[in-house]
């Protein structure tokens, strides 16, 4: 019975917040243009928007694959809240990526199957890391399970801090963010359109939005299992941490994926198996 | 039940006969059918007998038919050896001759001075139950679609008809197979062994060309390497074990040092002679040469069935070589073939090279498992080894029909294949999807690889980069499939009925596997698993549990979950989404169709957005093609670079043990 309260708390209240988190990054990213920015609820308005616009597709696949990737990347974000395997999540993720990955390349554009197979670079890269973590946090705490991750005694950053770092890192490249935002340019009209968002639009676009939504309360999540113990001083760092990614976002400039890759050897790989290795070594 | 067995091991040998026997193209197809159904009921019925009795069938034979028998098979060694040679030299390639000649050396020393006496008999435990059950139920679903396929094939080829030929091979490669699964004696385990090697050999130079003939050779080098280790370790064996048994030698516990113990080199030369037919790196070169060959052949012998029993004999050993510094070898082998394959495979747009790394890449993650060497996972290569063989032998089967179809194996030229083939397409999709994603049975083996190999850091890093890039190379493939225009006029497939059921058939399978996934590991597996583990403590750090509704459960030494998934739940929200989108499709009927952008150098009215005007208003069409990284992942030096590791892994593991 808890967990369908739970199941239907998360469903309906994590977009939610997921558009509070969007709509402060746009003001925070205006502040930093000097400008004003839209209301914080902006876009909740622009998703009903979009849901309200006439429905132009490409071809009747596409809104399957936008779908699919909704709805796993809901799937994903209920198994972290009903503490499921932790490892099960981040393949789950994975399917919502390539799931829209799929819809992208189903299309017979040219800048939105560029932006997929670069979205299949990112994942290359961030998902190696992802998987550290995981593994990281079993060498602490001895369970996959989320739930024994979270109830763990003592902070898990005292002994995953490279791992953090890591995690930060890649989270980056899964936000598509600057410097690494190949796969759907921040600014339309660039060399690669909108990338793999290029060829969706009103309803299909609407649902990719909520779908952010949804994987930014998921990450919000990830970052604060790091500091569990209290459950608020987690969140609060969590929400630092994405301050810093909007930051981030604001002061650089888009690189090159093969630098993106190298970089992402040295510091998110290298970084992560360097502290695995000594949480191996220490236990 | 024993019956039964006997009819199922002779039905391929009245399907050899007859194929052989009769001229006539379509009454031979009709008896090939015919026989294939038959090994397929008698398979289910031999499958479902043991289930429901909880043992295998067994047939012991008295010490007198024994000793018949094993001369029987030695005199069949004998005669393969010779042949071997004799091919060798016809074609003026020393290499496998030599090799043979080699094992031939090694046979006449073992028969007499180190045979013991024994009477083993003919004995299906449930992994054995495994391997029979893939070799009689993909084996003859393959057949059923040769007879289609060959056909076109050869009248793509044209020449005389050499049909009955290869239907005979595949009869006799299921025969040794069936056999190869059921001896407890390994002198005969070899045999078999040997003949699948042969039957492959054949297979691969069926179509005569020189490309084939080459590849073929070195098939038969690689393998014949394998089997020379394979002798070797079996001298080395009867000598100090005094067995022949593969049941008593799986009850061996390598206790104390490796160093200069002779049981322990034993056991390497068959993990080694298991490496060479798995295609392992360093020996992985075959597997990619034997593509050649007609595809039934490669969906069958290349990634479903012959190369499985490599895999099974390092499973088989797992128990011995479970918690040893062997064992961590074996499982790092095992996981930088996963890792390799998986990165060389990113550079190939060949599709059934792609599939000739995938396999390499899965079979290497099998041994992984093996290796690791904990309940959990060895629950988990066993499962993969199914998994594996039923989804790869629809995929080639599906890439075989594709190509009779568009004439290309390459995966650039399958853009808009949904058009053209929707159903051979849909079959591939979730085939792929099957490899990839969760629920399907392969992710969650790997899922359980990775959980099981925490505590080997280097085997988790080879795990965790392989899986990566599988990704990358599967979401490749099909995104070029799926790519289609606005609600195309679907044109009707013309592929021949026995192609389409069989390629059916196997999707059932493919979907029965995933969803039973709890059913077949409770009914088979478990009680494999805990008798084969029994007193080996090391393998309790990790259980596997998986309860009826397959909710799979991983537990430590103390009982305590560590990790677990619901896979039942899953498959029903999958199925539940299955309703609900087409509702929605229905739902959208009123969405207007534009053309994909093409910042306004759209050419025409077209809203597939075929053409656009280039430079100089010329029209060009659009080709959008997949990154290839062939710079990076498709080069010599990342090749050569992989080899040279994995020769090395492959000494240290000799070298432990002197």
């Amino acid at each position: 019975m808890i967990n369908i309260i739970t199941i239907i708390i998360t469903v309906l209240f994590a977009p939610l917040a997921g558009a509070v988190i969007t709509g402060v990054d746009r003001r925070i990213t205006a502040r930093f243009q000097s400008r004003i920015g839209p209301p914080v609820l902006q876009p909740i308005y622009d998703v009903l928007k979009l849901l309200g616009k006439e429905r132009v597709a490409v071809n009747a696949m596409q809104i399957i694959y936008v779908i699919g990737s909704l709805v796993f990347a809901i799937l994903s974000l209920l198994l972290f809240v009903l503490r499921s395997d932790y490892l099960i999540l981040v393949f789950v993720l994975a399917f919502s990526t390539v799931s829209l990955i799929v819809g992208a390349t189903s299309v017979r554009s040219p800048y939105s199957k560029i932006g997929a197979q670069r979205e299949i670079i990112q994942i290359l890269a961030y998902e190696p890391v992802i998987i550290l973590m995981v593994v990281g946090m079993y060498l602490v705490t001895g369970s996959f399970n989320i739930g024994s991750i979270a109830e763990h005694e003592g902070c898990l950053f005292a002994q995953l801090p490279l791992v953090f770092v890591a995690f930060c890192y890649v989270l980056t490249i899964k936000l598509r963010k600057s410097p690494f935002d190949y796969s759907t340019s921040h600014h339309g009209h660039q060399e690669l359109i909108k990338g793999l968002t290029t060829e969706f639009s009103g309803l299909q676009l609407a649902l990719i939005e909520i779908t952010h939504w949804y994987e930014a309360v998921l990450f919000i999540g990830m970052l604060s299992l790091f500091f569990a113990h209290p459950l608020w001083l987690g969140i609060l760092i969590a929400l630092g941490v994405y301050f810093c990614e909007i930051i981030l976002d604001n002061v650089c400039a888009r690189t090159t994926w093969q630098w993106m890759l190298r970089f992402t050897v040295v510091l998110g790989f290298s970084l992560a198996m360097t502290n695995i290795i000594w949480l191996y070594l220490k236990y | 039940m024993n019956l039964l067995f006997c009819l199922l091991i002779l039905l391929p040998a009245a399907g050899l006969t007859l194929s052989l026997v009769i001229r006539d193209p379509r009454a031979r197809n009709a008896a090939v059918i015919a026989v294939s159904a038959l090994i397929l009921a008698a398979g289910c019925a031999v499958g479902a007998g043991a289930i429901v009795n909880q043992a295998g069938p067994s047939i012991a034979f008295s010490h007198k038919t024994a000793h018949i028998l094993s001369g029987c098979i030695t005199g069949a060694d004998v005669l393969l050896l010779f042949f071997v040679m004799w091919c060798g030299v016809r074609k003026r390639r020393y290499t496998s001759p030599f090799l043979a000649g080699g094992q031939f050396v090694l046979l006449l020393f073992f028969e007499i001075y180190a045979r013991p006496e024994t009477d083993l008999p003919l004995f299906v435990d449930q992994l054995s139950l495994v391997l029979l059950l893939l070799a009689a139920v993909i084996g003859p679903l393959i057949l059923i679609f040769s007879a289609g396929y060959m056909h076109v094939h050869e009248a793509h080829k044209g020449g005389k008809s050499r049909q009955n030929v290869f239907y005979g091979i595949i009869f006799a490669f299921l025969f040794a197979m069936f056999l190869l699964a059921a001896s407890d004696n390994i002198c005969w385990l070899y045999t078999f062994w040997e003949i699948t090697t042969v039957c492959s050999f054949l297979l691969i130079q069926f179509d005569k060309t020189e490309e084939s003939v080459r590849n073929a050779f070195r098939t038969l080098d690689l393998n014949m390497l394998g089997g020379f280790c394979f002798i070797s370790g079996i001298i080395l064996l009867s000598l100090f074990c005094n067995t022949v048994s593969l049941h008593d030698i799986c009850k061996l516990r390598l206790a104390g040092s490796l160093s200069g113990n002779f049981i322990a080199l034993g056991i390497v030369l068959l993990c080694i002679a298991g490496f060479t037919k798995a295609a392992m790196f360093p020996f992985h070169n075959w597997l990619l040469g034997a593509m050649v060959a007609p595809t039934p052949v490669s969906a069958l012998l290349h990634s479903s069935t012959m190369v499985k029993a490599g895999v099974y004999l390092v499973i088989r050993l797992c128990p011995v070589i479970s918690g040893t510094t062997l064992g961590s070898i074996v499982a790092a082998a095992g996981g930088f073939t996963f890792m390799a394959a998986s990165v060389l495979a990113v550079s190939q747009s060949n599709a059934k090279k792609v599939l000739a790394y995938s396999t390499i890449a899965n079979l290497g993650l099998i041994i992984c498992c093996a290796g690791i060497g904990t309940k959990a996972a060895l629950g988990a290569a066993i499962l993969l080894m199914i998994f594996h063989a039923v989804s790869k032998g629809m995929l080639f089967l599906a890439v075989g029909t594709i190509e009779q179809t568009i004439g290309s194996r390459n995966i650039e030229d399958m853009q808009g294949l949904l058009k053209k083939m929707p159903f051979t397409t849909a079959v591939t999709a979730v085939g792929i999807i099957s490899m990839l994603l969760p629920p399907f049975g392969v992710l969650l083996t790997k899922w359980i690889a990775i959980e099981a190999a925490v505590w080997s850091p280097l085997v988790l890093m080879f795990i965790i980069l392989g899986s990566a890039f599988t990704i990358v190379f599967w979401a490749k493939w099909i995104g070029i499939i799926s790519t289609m225009s606005y609600k195309p006029r679907y044109e009707r497939e013309n592929t021949l009925p026995c192609m389409r059921t069989v390629l059916s058939a196997l999707l059932g399978l493919v979907l029965l596997c995933s969803c039973f996934i709890g059913f077949i590991y409770k009914a088979v597996l478990e009680s494999y698993v805990e008798g084969a583990m029994l007193f080996n403590s090391y393998s309790e750090s990790l259980r596997l549990d998986i309860n009826d509704m397959s909710v799979i459960r991983l537990s430590g030494i103390t009982g305590d979950t560590v990790g677990g998934f619901a896979v039942m739940a899953v498959f029903l929200l999958i199925f539940i989404l299955m309703l609900f989108i087409p509702w929605m499709v229905s739902k959208t009927k009123s969405e207007i169709i534009r053309p994909p952008y093409f910042g306004g150098e759209l050419y025409g009215n077209d809203i597939r957005g075929i053409d656009f005007m280039g430079p100089k208003d010329k029209v060009e069409q659009v080709i959008v093609r997949n990154y290839y990284f062939r710079g990076v992942f498709g080069s010599d030096t990342l090749a050569r670079l992989f080899l040279s590791v994995s020769i090395g892994i492959i000494l240290i593991m000799v070298g432990v043990t002197l």
